[in-house]
C-alpha cells in the first residue's frame, strides 16, 4: 500500500476476489432455489421454503460485488447489467465468474 | 456532471431506470400486501387450531389479561345477572348503534364475566335468557376509558374498571364477544339473540409475515439500485472525457474509475484507446 501502483492493484484484486466468492455463493444458492421450486411446485414439499428470502439478500450482495468490480474495472453498463442478470440463471454464474476471472488473468492483474 | 446527465443517452437511461424502479417498487408493495395477508391467514389458522377452552382455565378474576388469550374461543357457564349496560357509538355494517354487555355470573367461581351479547341500533336492553347458559365467546381485553359523558346505564367503551364498580363481586379482566349461547337445560335450543345481532370478534392486528416483508424490502433495494447505477455511470462518463483531455501521455490511466487498474498496461476492458465513452458501451456489448 506504499505506492499508488500497489495501492491500486490490490484494490481491484480484492474486488475481483469478492465478486468471485459472491458469484460462487449465488451460483450454489440458485441451485438450492431451483431445488426449492421443484420440491414446492412439483412435490408440494415445503422443506426449503425458507431459502428464497436469504437468497434474495445474497443476490443483493452479488449485485453490489459486481458493481464494485465493474466500476473499478471500467465495465460498460450493458456488460455490468448482463453479469448481474447472469446471477439469476442457474449455472450461468459459474461460467461468468470463470470468464471474468480469466479476463483479468489475461491482462496479468496480480491476484 | 449535470451537463453529462442531460445528454439524450443518459436521459433515456434515466427514464429506463425510473420505469424499472417504479416496477420494482410496485412489486415490493405487492409483496408487502402478501406479507400482511399471510400474517392474517397464519393468525386465523393458528387461532382455529387452538381448542375452545373453559374460561376459568385461562383467567382468574382481577388478574392481568394474558396477551396470548386475545381472540381465543372460550366457554363459560353461569347465569346472567342484572346490571347489563350499553356501550354507545358502535358500528356494525356501517350503522351506528350500541353493544349490549351483560354480566354472566359463573357457576364455578361466582365471579362475573362481561359478555357482549350483541349489537342493537336502538338504545334498548333486551332481557337476557334466564336459567343457566353456556356462552361460547371470543376473548378480548377491556378497552380504555372513553372521553365524554353518557347517560346512566350507557358507557363510552368497555371500560372494565367502571364495570367493576357497577357490578358486585369479582370481575374477570376480559370480556367476550358472544358467538353462541346455549341453555344448559336444553342444549339443542336455537341460538337466536333477537333483537340483538351478534358482533363478530375483531381481527387481531397481525402485523406482517417476515418472509414476504423481506421480499418487499429486496425489491425496493433493487429499485434504489437502478438509480444508483445510473448516477455512477453518469459520474464515470462526466469524469472520463474531461480528465482524458487533460491527461496527455497516458490518457487511459486517468479515465476515472474505469482505468484504475493495470498501471503498466492499458485497461483490458477498453480494447481501443477511444476517448469517447459512448463507444465504450458498444465495445462492452461486443465483449459479451
Amino acid at each position: 500500500m506504499s505506492t499508488p501502483t500497489t495501492d491500486r492493484d490490490p484494490k481491484l484484486a480484492s474486488a475481483l476476489k469478492f465478486f468471485e466468492i459472491m458469484a460462487f455463493i449465488v451460483g450454489i444458492g440458485l441451485l438450492v432455489l431451483v431445488a426449492e421450486i421443484i420440491l414446492r411446485y412439483g412435490f408440494d414439499n415445503h422443506a426449503l421454503d425458507w431459502w428464497p428470502q436469504p437468497h434474495g439478500f445474497l443476490y443483493i450482495v452479488y449485485v453490489a460485488a459486481t458493481a464494485n468490480l465493474g466500476f473499478k474495472a471500467g465495465w460498460s453498463l450493458p456488460k455490468m447489467v448482463g453479469i448481474m442478470l447472469a446471477g439469476c440463471v442457474p449455472f450461468l454464474s459459474f461460467w461468468v465468474e470463470r470468464k471474468v476471472a480469466a479476463e483479468f488473468a489475461a491482462t496479468s492483474i496480480p491476484a | 456532471m449535470l451537463r453529462t446527465a442531460v445528454k439524450p443517452k443518459w436521459l433515456a437511461l434515466l427514464l429506463l431506470a425510473a420505469l424499472i424502479a417504479i416496477a420494482f417498487v410496485q412489486l415490493g408493495r405487492w409483496q408487502l400486501g402478501v406479507a400482511h395477508d399471510k400474517a392474517r391467514a397464519d393468525a386465523i389458522a393458528k387461532a382455529g387450531e387452538q381448542p375452545v377452552a373453559e374460561l376459568t382455565t385461562l383467567l382468574t378474576p382481577h388478574t392481568e389479561f394474558p396477551a396470548a388469550a386475545g381472540g381465543r374461543l372460550v366457554t363459560a357457564t353461569g347465569r346472567y345477572a342484572a346490571g347489563q349496560v350499553l356501550v354507545a357509538g358502535r358500528l356494525l355494517g356501517g350503522v351506528d348503534g350500541y353493544w349490549v354487555i351483560t354480566p354472566l355470573r359463573l357457576t364455578a367461581t361466582g365471579a362475573t364475566f362481561p359478555v357482549l351479547r350483541g349489537w342493537t341500533p336502538q338504545a334498548v336492553l333486551p332481557e337476557p335468557p334466564g336459567g343457566e347458559v353456556t356462552v361460547t365467546a371470543s376473548l378480548a381485553p377491556g378497552e380504555s376509558p372513553a372521553e365524554g359523558t353518557y347517560p346512566a346505564g350507557t358507557l363510552g367503551s368497555v371500560n372494565l374498571s367502571e364495570l367493576v364498580n357497577t357490578w358486585p363481586g369479582d370481575l374477570y379482566n376480559a370480556f367476550g364477544f358472544a358467538q353462541r349461547e346455549t341453555p344448559v337445560s336444553d342444549p339443542q335450543a336455537s341460538d337466536a339473540p333477537a333483537p340483538l345481532t351478534r358482533v363478530p370478534p375483531p381481527r387481531p392486528d397481525t402485523g406482517v409475515q417476515w418472509r414476504n416483508a423481506a421480499y418487499a424490502l429486496q425489491w425496493w433495494v433493487f429499485a434504489a439500485f437502478a438509480f444508483f447505477l445510473w448516477v455512477k455511470m453518469v459520474q464515470a462518463d462526466a469524469r472520463g472525457p474531461a480528465v482524458r483531455g487533460a491527461a496527455g501521455p497516458a490518457p487511459e490511466h486517468a479515465a476515472g474509475p474505469g482505468a484504475r487498474h493495470g498501471e503498466p498496461e492499458p485497461p483490458h476492458t477498453q480494447p481501443r484507446p477511444d476517448p469517447d465513452p459512448d463507444v465504450r458501451v458498444s465495445a462492452g456489448k461486443q465483449e459479451q
